[in-house]
């Protein structure tokens, strides 16, 4: 028999940036990059497409170069999803063993199955992934439930969903390309699982995502997805922030924001004079170094207090001995990390890409579109259990979009 | 500011009268009434407070609703305010008389000022007043209810009014100290309304350099009905021009959200010692011409005070455009064009002399637009990201900038 290979392609459409990936899956088992496309982002913001035309365009520029450098057609793509129509429930499902004898059977793995994704959803929404979180068999924790002997079988889904018309556009940018989208994948999956190992999963870890439009966290246990959100916050309203705080404009926002930003302000920064444009002229001004800190400090620490409010029900410092891995663009800005870590109480480490990464793609900004090819060699994060295919789950949303 | 002596004969035989009503209002004249700028302007307070107003030094005064309120405040009633004045209409009607220009000084958020502001600026509006309101919005820290209160009566009274220029004393407290007591947040109110009404009356009443009148703030007003811009910038010693930009930008009346916003239509006063290099005022007008206005429609107003050295006063009034326009602003046309259009000081008696300076100030101005290119974006009321939905959290419009929400001081200077 003949080898099969598959070419596939890993879409970012970022806030900032747009990303493309080209993968070659050979046999399924393993994966080569052959292509990178990027381009700078227009269109998109807090994670979301608002101007179809202009992202559309530069999305197909970041796809033709990254085929050209590939120099191989994609046949799927894999897409990342972000931004604030994105939702999660935790949903545990428990039903009676039924065989006499009181052996799990695959039947009753179904029925749990079946019920634990019946919930319906509003007409306008769309479920993204049914994220399996393990099965108790009369409450003990167990991997195979199968050929066990109980009375009380339960299993647990992390679901998250989306808005129909949001996802739709994601999809419909890349069919307009003559691409057919394989999978939408929820981008905080997809970065954490670059950033974190094995183990990491296992013991506890939690994953922040500094985007520009948006930040993402997700946060795992024993291996398991536990919670994911999306916060429509990220690095382009602290630009905002200080266009609007200093009167100046969005371009000398952000350069000031780069070159002075961080995230607490010191008392070194009290007596400090920045110049807005530097050339010391008629229009230049000096501002304060204290009030663009402070303009600063109050929208990370208001960002990472929302996170940490969001993780409440499941979080405590405990909880994630692995401590707190943050990646993205805005994670760059400094002192952060120390925001991050007094208020979460656990200590911070700047994500890092795995060794089998070619080192041109070894910084954070590549993290989401890697962790889609990931995905599509092996769909691990998806903790998809034998029986529930995800074939199923995806093909009520590929209805949907066809 | 100081007005000199040798400019009695005003240009305009254009009447002028301050109203305040309520609290803050009548406080806000009797500060304006101890500027010797203002002493020949009428002024009126209206309030329901007698004690308060029998306090204030003010030349014509009025308790209103004495019948109903017995001379005590509204309490902070928005439906008593109203009644006050319905119980006084016709007093209060033949006390505001009529006045070619009036500036009504009123304090929003219930109570007086915000009950009886919209019907009182409604009266001024019948008597054909080209009529501007300064309103000073309440703190955030006072609750939603006023909040809510007070754009409501922002509403009515933009509905009657030629301009609004609003001061939140929220951004007013947040360019002071730390420390800073509410008594002296009202007194900064006051300085910025002294400073606001003085530039008007100098462009009203002392012939320019390159003139621009009150037929001029009438177009200005009626050409479009978007939102006002209003800017003052003030500079003194070596650095007075730089000084007097940096000023304006940071101008609590230019606050948030319509900070970045441009002007379809814009009239700039510049008041300035004559020892300025007219080069630099030129540059300068350029600037804040290129910063401010959208298109070509601005009219220049520039009066050389011989009693001051080294000194400079920017007063920056514009009138959005209802229809957003996108993309750099063309400004090359337009100073040159708006000053063309402005009349020579005709009555001067070194009217040739002037008029020699005033033509190489043209020819500079339309040099110095090509060497101004720092061009911003343009930008609206939230900014970047004006144009997306809210982005609500917990009642919160995350896009809002968080130290506004959260009331958190920056100190600007």
């Amino acid at each position: 028999m003949m080898s099969t290979s598959k070419i596939v392609g890993a879409v970012e459409i970022g806030t900032a940036k747009i990303t493309v990936l080209v993968g070659e899956v050979l046999e399924g088992q393993s994966l080569n990059i052959i292509g990178l496309g990027e381009a700078p982002s227009q269109g998109v913001q807090k994670g979301v497409v608002v101007d179809f035309k202009v992202a559309s365009k530069l999305v197909h520029d970041a796809l033709a170069r990254a085929e050209k450098a590939a120099g191989a057609s994609i046949d799927a793509v894999y897409i990342s999803q972000s931004g604030s129509h994105l939702n999660g429930f935790f949903h545990t499902s428990t039903v009676n063993v039924s065989s006499s004898t009181g052996t799990v059977y695959d039947s009753d793995v179904e029925r749990a199955v079946k019920e634990a994704k019946a919930k319906e959803l509003p007409d306008d929404r769309v479920y993204l992934h049914h994220i399996h979180n393990g099965y108790t068999l009369d409450g003990r924790p167990v991997v195979e439930p199968v050929g066990m002997q109980g009375e009380k079988l339960s299993l647990s889904y992390w679901s998250i969903h989306g808005d129909i018309q949001q996802v739709r556009d994601n999809i419909h940018v890349i069919n307009a390309f003559g691409l057919t989208v394989e999978e939408a994948i929820v981008s905080s999956l997809a970065s954490g699982l670059m950033v974190t190992t094995d183990a990491e999963r296992e013991h506890g870890v939690l994953v922040i995502d500094f985007g520009a439009g948006t930040t993402d966290y997700v946060l795992y246990q024993g291996g398991f997805v536990r919670a994911s959100g999306s916060i429509p916050v990220g690095g382009d309203h602290i630009t905002n922030d200080l266009s609007l705080g200093l009167r100046i404009s969005q371009k000398q926002a952000e350069s000031l924001k780069i070159e002075f930003g961080k995230a607490r302000l010191e008392s070194a920064d009290e007596e400090e004079k920045v110049w807005l444009i530097g050339d010391k002229m008629i229009g230049d001004r000096h501002l304060p170094k204290a009030a663009l800190v402070k303009i600063i400090e109050a929208r990370a620490q208001e960002l990472v207090g929302i996170i940490f409010q969001q993780l409440k029900r499941v979080y405590e410092p405990k909880s994630i001995p692995a401590g707190i891995i943050m990646t993205g663009g805005a994670s760059l800005l400094p002192s952060l990390g120390n925001l991050v870590e007094s208020t979460f109480h656990q200590e911070v480490k700047m994500g890092i890409t795995p060794s089998w990464v070619r080192e041109d793609l070894a910084s954070p900004a590549y993290s989401t579109a890697l962790g889609l090819l990931h995905f599509a060699l092996t769909g691990q994060a998806m903790q998809v259990p034998r029986s529930s295919g995800r074939s199923r789950l995806w093909g009520r949303v590929a209805k949907i979009f066809n | 500011m100081m007005m000199s002596e040798n400019h009695d004969s005003v240009k305009s035989s254009v009447t002028m009268q301050l109203v305040g009503l309520g609290g803050a209002g009548s406080n806000a004249i009797a500060h304006l009434h101890s500027c010797g700028a203002l002493s020949s302007v009428s002024k009126i307070a209206l309030d329901t407070d007698k004690k308060a107003l029998d306090a204030l030094d003010v030349p014509t005064k009025h308790c209103m609703g004495a019948s109903l309120l017995r001379g005590l405040s509204s309490g902070g009633s928005v439906e008593l305010g109203q009644k006050a004045l319905e119980a006084d209409d016709d007093a209060v009607r033949a006390l505001l008389g009529s006045s070619d220009f009036t500036c009504l000084l009123v304090g929003l958020g219930g109570g007086t000022g915000g009950g009886a502001g919209p019907a009182v600026a409604k009266m001024l509006a019948e008597n054909g007043s080209l009529l501007i309101a300064f309103a000073i919005l309440p703190f955030s820290f006072e609750g939603a209810k006023r909040q809510k209160e007070a754009q409501e009566s922002l509403a009515l009274l933009e509905h009657h009014c030629d301009a609004v220029i609003s001061l939140p004393n929220s951004i007013l407290l947040q360019q002071m100290e730390e420390s800073v007591s509410a008594t002296e947040a009202f007194a900064a109110a006051n300085l910025w309304f002294e400073r606001a009404i003085i530039s008007l009356h100098t462009l009203l009443y002392f012939p320019g350099l390159v003139n621009a009148d009150f037929s001029h703030l009438q177009a200005l007003f009626s050409a479009s009905s978007g939102k006002t811009l209003f800017a003052l910038g003030r500079g003194a010693g070596d650095h007075c021009l730089e000084q007097a930009l940096q000023d304006l930008m940071l101008c609590p009346l230019r606050h948030i959200p319509d900070a970045l916003e441009r002007a379809g239509s814009l009239l700039v006063s510049v008041v300035a010692s004559p020892d300025l290099d007219m080069n630099a005022i030129n540059e300068l007008i350029a600037s804040v011409a290129n910063t401010f206005s959208s298109k070509d429609q601005t009219v220049v107003n520039l009066y050389l005070d011989d009693s001051l050295s080294s000194s400079i006063d920017v007063c920056v009034i514009g009138v959005t455009s209802p229809v957003k326009t996108s993309g750099a602003p063309r400004m090359t046309s337009s100073v040159s064009s708006a000053i063309n259009r402005a009349e020579p000081p005709s009555e001067e008696e070194d009217f040739s002399q002037k008029k020699k300076k005033r033509k190489g100030l043209l020819s500079s101005i339309a040099r110095s637009q090509e060497e101004f290119d720092f061009v911003e974006e343009s930008l609206d009321a939230r900014g970047y990201f004006e144009k997306t939905d809210k982005n609500l959290f917990e009642g919160e419009d995350l896009d809002v900038p968080t130290y506004l929400r959260k009331g958190i001081k920056v100190n600007l200077r």
